[in-house]
């Protein structure tokens, strides 16, 4: 495994635990699934263990989201996508990650292609599921949403958190399909400190990120679902055509979670394309 | 009797929605299409994140839609919904995942309660809540423009009056009748007055705005000539009052010498101002049993025991005496002095005498105690 | 001239002037010969023309283009031989920030107690 990065030892620790990362499988390459808005890893969890044969998979929380360090939320820093970014630099580095895949969910997508470009040695394959660089339409733009609405949802986000802060209560998940995961405990699925969601969400739906498309080294697939309201084909269809070289796809399913409503078509886009 | 299922379904206290695994809604109660304003028909095929504002609609497909999918339920999820006619509706959501053999998500289920009183309620509390944080925060923030103006005008103040207690003695070595030595000698006793109030006040305003009262410790030199000194000053401001002093200080003690002679002159104060006029005020300095005190009593009426909780607190005056009573800050700024050399100010009153009295151990300063070494 | 040099002189720097005029007062008093200065700049000054100042005693919190402490190190600096007293009724300076032998005294001053500092010093 080649070394990469200068991170200290200690910062790069400070990242696996900041981020609440967890690591499984093995294999020659690794591929870190990436959280959108709203959730945190356990997203991925009818994705990422049909990579485990093959790869080294990576799972992690943002700053605020799940399992990550709550205290390690800083203001300024994650006011916007780059701050999310160099979280995830940081802890490629941290696991001394070299041309590996990088699957980024909605606003993942973003940060990872700023990742990418801000360290181009970490990640060979970008895997972009429901992205948009911009929710707020401008001009000839489609983002889908007006500003006006974008704005109502910070306000919802702000009359309602007490709906979403509450814990979930924690479910036993029997999957007779599954057998290997067992009965697990689901936890506090999306659970998130409101004061954080809000900002996040601030981040998230009122930046401009087209600028961080366009030419990139790494090969990009972007897994695009038939009706999706948050990322609406209109908004596939700009990133395919502003990031030249990359594949898209239009898959079946529909909503924005296609990881979770549909499993299996997920892995089989992500498989082909690695 | 066998309960009549269908009627329970539709006319339930409560809305119920099935949806196909993708949200379209496959079957709604008559609860719920009456209260959203659609016929129950008209909104089957619909998919049900249609009949939220955008805003809302977005939080579903980023947040329930996905806790459905992993967890298999969601519960006490605020939602707003589109009455057919355009308005919201406040509703509170349950909702779970029906899964078929393999597993997958069939299907999922909601049950919708209308929620308009909670949720104006919730409202009213969150707005209060607001209200009430910036209000405390601006309260906050006026407080400590209070104190910092206090800070500055009690600094400012000590130059012009530095310049009269300079000219006052100046004067009093010119050749004056005895009537403008006594006027000038009086002049004197006010400014000393006067300095002593606005030291008080500048410990206040710095003890609030943090700090706490800083010593400068002195082990050096005798403690004496300093309070002696003060008693000297507070005798020349009341002639009339006598003050019997004893000293058996033995020992070197380690303190600030200037917030000593500060805590004396306070204490001596009050015992001037509240004291029995026909009686004495008794002073008494020693170092004994490894304690250094200083204990200042005088007669008259004794202090009530309700004051006597709350001598020691800012801005307590009496409220027994019509007189000028001052700020009500020379005990309390005492009392701290007393803490910062790790001792205490005590106080007993009965109807013979009332006696303040300051205890510190010799053994040096505690650790914490805020301070620096005067060395010579 | 020559009878004002053989008594010993101390320069008093005071802005607040009936407070400045209050020290000389204090000092004449008691044998000395004094100058006077409302700052640092004209303490320098006097300093320059003057040869025979045996003490400055100055004021710690002065406007200009420096403080009573700054003066006092300029002073120790450039004439050792001065002996170098400071007072103030609003700071306490720690002893490390007076330059070396300097001594301080707190506002308001006891006259008797004020001129057994300055004996001292002058022994």
């Amino acid at each position: 495994m080649m070394l990469s990065g200068q991170t200290g030892k200690s910062e790069g620790t400070g990242a696996i635990l900041r981020l609440n990362a967890r690591t499984a499988g093995s294999g020659e390459q690794a591929i870190m699934f990436a959280h959108g808005f709203g959730c945190d890893q356990n997203m991925w969890r009818y994705v990422s263990p049909a990579f485990e044969d093959r790869f080294r998979t990576v799972l992690f929380d943002y700053v605020g989201s799940g399992g990550a360090d709550i205290d390690a939320y800083v203001i300024e820093k994650y006011a916007t996508l780059d701050g999310y970014a160099q979280d995830v630099v940081d802890l490629a580095r941290a696991l001394e990650i070299k041309d590996g895949i990088f699957v980024g969910h909605s606003v993942s997508a973003m940060i990872g292609l700023i990742a990418a470009r801000q360290a181009p040695e970490l990640f060979s394959k970008l895997v972009l599921v429901a992205p948009s660089p911009c929710y707020i339409d401008e001009a000839d733009y489609v983002g889908g949403f007006n500003r006006a609405q974008i704005l109502e949802l910070l306000d919802f986000l702000d009359s309602n958190h007490m709906g979403w802060s509450q814990a979930m209560a924690p479910m036993i998940m029997a999957n007779p399909d599954r057998p290997e995961l067992g009965e697990e405990l689901a936890g506090s699925f999306c659970r998130s400190d409101p004061e954080i969601a809000k900002r996040f969400a601030r981040t998230t739906f009122l930046s401009d990120n087209r600028g961080d498309l366009g030419a990139i080294e790494a090969q990009v697939l972007i897994l695009q679902c038939r009706e999706d309201l948050i990322a609406p084909l209109a908004v596939g269809d700009y990133v395919h055509a502003a990031i030249p070289g990359s594949e898209l796809v239009v898959m079946k399913a529909t909503g924005h979670c296609p990881n979770l409503s549909a499993p299996e078509e997920t892995i089989a886009a992500i498989t082909a394309f690695v | 009797m066998p309960l009549d299922y269908a009627d329970l379904f539709e006319t339930a206290p409560c809305g119920y929605v099935l949806t196909d695994k993708e949200g379209r809604i496959t079957r709604a109660n008559a609860t719920f299409a009456k209260w959203v304003g659609w016929a129950p028909h008209e909104l089957q095929g619909r998919r049900f994140a249609d009949l939220l504002p955008i805003a809302v609609r977005i939080f579903y497909e980023s947040h329930v839609a996905p806790m459905l999918h992993v967890q298999g339920s969601v519960s006490e999820i605020a939602l707003d919904v589109l009455h057919a006619e355009g308005h919201k509706l406040p509703m509170l959501i349950n909702g779970a995942a029906v899964r078929d053999d393999h597993g997958q998500v069939a299907s999922l289920r909601f049950a919708v309660f209308t929620a308009t009183q909670r949720r104006n309620y919730e409202q009213t509390l969150l707005h209060s809540r607001n209200e009430a944080q910036a209000s405390v925060l601006s309260e906050r923030a006026e407080s400590e423009l209070r104190e910092q103006f206090i800070a500055v005008l009690g600094h400012d103040l000590r130059n012009p009056l530095a310049a009269i207690a300079g000219g006052a003695r100046m004067l009093l070595k010119e050749q004056l009748s005895e009537r403008g030595s006594m006027i000038l000698r009086l002049i004197d006793g006010s400014v000393v007055r006067a300095g002593g109030l606005i030291d008080n006040v500048l410990d206040f305003a710095r003890g609030r705005l943090g700090g706490g009262i800083t010593l400068t410790r002195n082990d050096q030199e005798p403690l004496e000539p300093v309070l002696r000194q003060v008693i000297g000053e507070l005798r020349a401001i009341s002639p009339d009052h006598w003050i019997d002093a004893k000293f058996a200080i033995d020992a070197l003690v380690d303190c600030d010498h200037v917030r000593m002679g500060q805590l004396l002159s306070n204490l001596l104060g009050n015992a001037l101002t509240h004291g029995a006029k026909d009686q004495s005020v008794r002073v008494r300095a020693e170092t004994t049993d490894g304690s250094f005190i200083i204990a200042v009593a005088n007669g008259g009426e004794p202090i009530p025991s309700a004051a006597l909780e709350r001598l020691f607190q800012p801005f307590f005056r009496g409220g027994s005496h019509d007189r000028q009573e001052g700020l009500g800050l020379g005990l309390h700024i005492a009392s701290e002095i007393a803490r910062a050399h790790g001792g205490k100010l005590t106080v007993s009153s009965d109807p013979v005498e009332t006696c303040f009295t300051f205890t510190m151990p010799m053994g040096g300063l505690p650790r914490n105690s805020r301070g620096r070494q005067h060395s010579r | 001239m020559p009878k004002e040099a053989l008594k010993t002189t101390v320069l008093v720097v005071e802005d607040e002037i009936l407070v400045r005029l209050y020290g000389m007062d204090i000092l004449e008093d008691a044998g000395f010969s004094v100058l006077e200065a409302g700052n640092a700049d004209e303490a320098i000054n006097l300093l320059q023309e003057h040869d025979h100042v045996n003490l400055l005693f100055s004021d710690i919190d002065m406007p200009g283009s420096m403080n009573g402490l700054e003066l006092a190190k300029f002073v120790r600096d450039r004439w050792p031989s001065i002996k170098l007293l400071l007072t103030s009724g609003h700071r306490h300076p720690a002893p490390e920030e007076l330059p070396d032998e300097g001594r301080f005294v707190r506002k308001p001053w006891r006259e008797d107690a004020l001129m057994e500092k300055i004996r001292a010093m002058l022994a």
